[in-house]
């Protein structure tokens, strides 16, 4: 389990991370989108132990930061930070030396799906292969909690589905996994909660299915003049288009559907929001994206 | 963890040890080829002057290792994220530097010793077991004093590890050169000060032991490895420190 | 019973859950799914599907409470065997109202009257369902 309470870090003049709350429950996968310089990675950096937060705490099952938490948590960095002048092999033996809990099948195992070849130097590695090599260095040691900072970036089409495949295999062993990703399809997936982040702050989070329960549209259309459907219970939001409403049904989209049938409509529909429809929706500066 | 540091030190080592190999090659293909180019002379020139002169073979390795914990700046997500205190990391990746340039300073020590024996002038020193004994302990302390400055100065500068170990170069050689030029008082004064954290300072310029500081040999000998070790603590301190 | 018979698209606007709700009633209405056939476990579906294997539990335990399948701890999930036909009745018949629902209110917002789709509807039903007609 994770957990962050009001975590805040300012650089400077800049509010980075600004009171981020999140609690990922263990077995949990957490999506964390926002666009670039939303405060993600600087969230993952405090979490690391990386940069020290101003304010507001972070516990992994229950346990402040400590050396001995990296024996059960790997991390997947932004951009791979490898050796250039090492070899794949001597990368492994760095975690063969540090970790304790190391699985040497499980990484030769790795190597042999990424086709990466242990004698290769890293910086011969093409960018996919070295966040490949990021990756595995993570998850060789089967970490229970897992932070990645857009752990598919560079790769192909056929390795995305692999990492994809990696992040469920972990889950399905019970895993804690936050990562962040700009790939809205593969958080959809692999993800069982979302948190977005905007200007630093968290602006909506909680679990996948119930964010995209609550975020159904209503749309209704109307022969005669439109009812007062702002005071329908469940509904938060009302945009009118001629003789058509939309209205944010707030998770009551069938009650409000029905509602909005017996004021009348001629057209009723309930309209699903996709994840990519959540997040643009949070993000939105006022139409200035 | 000292493992990455193992493999540097490694290649470090191989290509120094290249290098003076050639130096050696070199000098005994000269003679061979005949070309007495020193005179036979009465010197009086200590043996004890080759061992503190060995200090540039210590400093050279120093150069190149002494970067090495400031190059993991970079490596935060690997460095960092081992199960061990960032301290205890960092104090391995120094012990096996300080093995690294001892083995540096032994190897330029041997190369000294046979490049003299090719020329044919080794019989020309004065031997003084105690005194040479003396210079070694000064000689690898000042090559311990000047990584541990080139790690303290990196220490909060990640990337510039490089650039600040080979500046170290021209720095000390600078000190020491306008120590007796005559500024204004106070950059005489501060130029005098800087003399104390300058390594070549604490070496006699000669094998005479003419110190260019006004401090007893016993006293600079406890100096440098006092700083060295100081300068080595604060460097952990603000590397494990550091923000990523 | 190939787990692959089943497939969720994030791109198809109804949350991955609903989807897979929706397509393991299908499977059962159909008959692809038989009474007492085991369902593929969690872990193997999301693995299979390469979805959140906690959204899969949630697809399992929203059958369970449904009463269209049984869950037996340690031996895994499969169509309610008791009942059976019944179920699968129920299951069919949501899938069917669903679909009538959509097309019913789609006409609706299209200006159809109440009348003209009965009798769109008889039509659709003597073309698919000729022996009724006798």
């Amino acid at each position: 389990m994770i957990s962050i309470s009001g975590l805040t870090k300012r650089y400077r003049d800049v509010l980075a991370v600004d009171g981020v709350t999140l609690e990922v429950p263990a077995g949990s996968v957490c999506g964390l989108l926002g666009r670039n310089g939303a405060g993600k990675t600087t969230t993952f950096k405090c979490l690391l132990g990386f940069a020290r937060p101003d304010a507001g705490e972070v516990r992994f099952d229950g346990a402040p930061l400590t050396p001995q938490t990296f024996e059960h948590l790997g991390y997947v960095p932004e951009r791979p930070e490898l050796y250039s002048w090492l070899t794949v092999a001597q990368h492994l033996e760095i975690v063969r030396r540090s970790q304790p809990k190391y699985d040497e099948a499980f990484a030769k195992e790795l190597l042999a799906t990424f086709r990466l070849d242990g004698r290769k130097k890293a910086g011969k590695l093409s960018k996919g292969q070295q966040t490949a090599l990021a990756l595995i260095i993570a998850i060789a040691t089967r970490p229970s909690i897992l932070i990645l900072d857009e752990p598919a970036s560079g790769l192909d089409p056929v390795m995305q589905r692999v990492v994809l495949d990696l992040l469920i295999d972990a889950a399905t062993s019970g895993a804690t996994i936050l990562l962040s990703s700009h790939q809205i399809g593969q958080i959809d997936r692999a993800a069982d909660r979302v948190a977005i982040m905007r200007d630093g702050a968290i602006v909506v989070s909680g679990g996948l299915d119930d964010l995209r329960e609550a975020a159904r549209i209503v749309e209704a259309t109307f022969d005669t003049a439109i009812p007062d459907v702002a005071a329908i219970d469940g509904v938060t939001r009302v945009e009118t288009a001629g003789t058509t409403v939309r209205v944010h049904a707030n998770g009551r989209a069938p009650a409000v559907a029905a509602r909005l049938g017996a004021l009348g409509a001629t057209g009723v529909r309930v309209l699903d929001r996709s994840l990519e429809d959540l997040f643009l929706d949070a993000v939105d500066d006022g139409g200035n994206r | 963890m000292e493992y990455v540091e193992i493999l540097r030190a490694r290649r470090v080592l191989f290509w120094y040890g290249l290098v003076l190999l050639v130096q050696v090659l070199i000098t005994a293909a000269t003679v061979f080829f005949g070309h007495p180019s020193v005179h036979r002379g009465n010197s009086t020139a200590h043996f004890s002057s080759i061992v503190v002169a060995a200090l540039f073979g210590g400093a050279i390795v120093a150069t190149f290792v002494g970067a090495g914990l400031n190059a993991e700046s970079g490596r935060t997500a690997i460095v960092w994220t081992r199960p061990k205190a960032r301290d205890a990391i960092a104090w391995r990746y120094i012990a096996v530097d300080v093995v690294t340039i001892l083995i540096g300073y032994a190897l330029m020590l041997v190369t000294v010793v046979a490049v003299t024996a090719i020329i044919g002038i080794l019989d020309q020193f004065t031997y003084d077991v105690a005194q040479s004994a003396r210079f070694l302990a000064l000689g690898v302390g000042a090559a311990l004093m000047w990584y541990a400055l080139i790690s303290l100065v990196a220490a909060r500068l990640p990337g510039r590890g490089g650039l600040i170990a080979g500046l170290s170069w021209a720095a000390f050689i600078v000190i020491i050169a306008v120590r007796e030029a005559p500024f204004p008082l106070p950059l005489h004064a501060l130029i005098y000060a800087l003399n104390y954290i300058d390594p070549l300072a604490y070496i006699g310029a000669t094998g005479t032991d003419q110190p260019l500081l006004p401090l007893a040999q016993p006293v600079r000998i406890a100096m440098v490895y006092a700083i060295a070790i100081v300068a080595l603590a604060g460097s952990v301190r603000l590397w494990s420190t550091r923000e990523a | 019973m190939p787990p692959a018979f089943f497939s969720v698209d994030p791109h198809g606007g109804a949350p991955l859950y609903a989807q897979l709700t929706e397509q393991i009633k299908r499977a059962i209405a159909v008959g692809a799914l038989s009474a007492g056939e085991r369902l593929p476990t969690v872990k193997g579906l999301a693995h299979e599907l390469k979805l959140n294997p906690n959204t899969v539990a949630r697809v399992y335990r929203d059958l369970e409470r449904d009463g269209i399948i049984d869950t037996a701890p340690g031996r895994g999930s499969f169509v309610r065997e008791n009942g059976a036909v019944g179920e699968t009745r129920r299951a069919a018949t949501d899938v069917a109202t669903r679909a009538v629902d959509d097309a019913v209110r789609e006409a609706r917002s299209l200006g159809v009257t109440g009348s003209e789709i009965r009798t769109i509807a008889d039509a659709s039903i003597a073309r698919w369902y000729p022996e009724e007609q006798k």
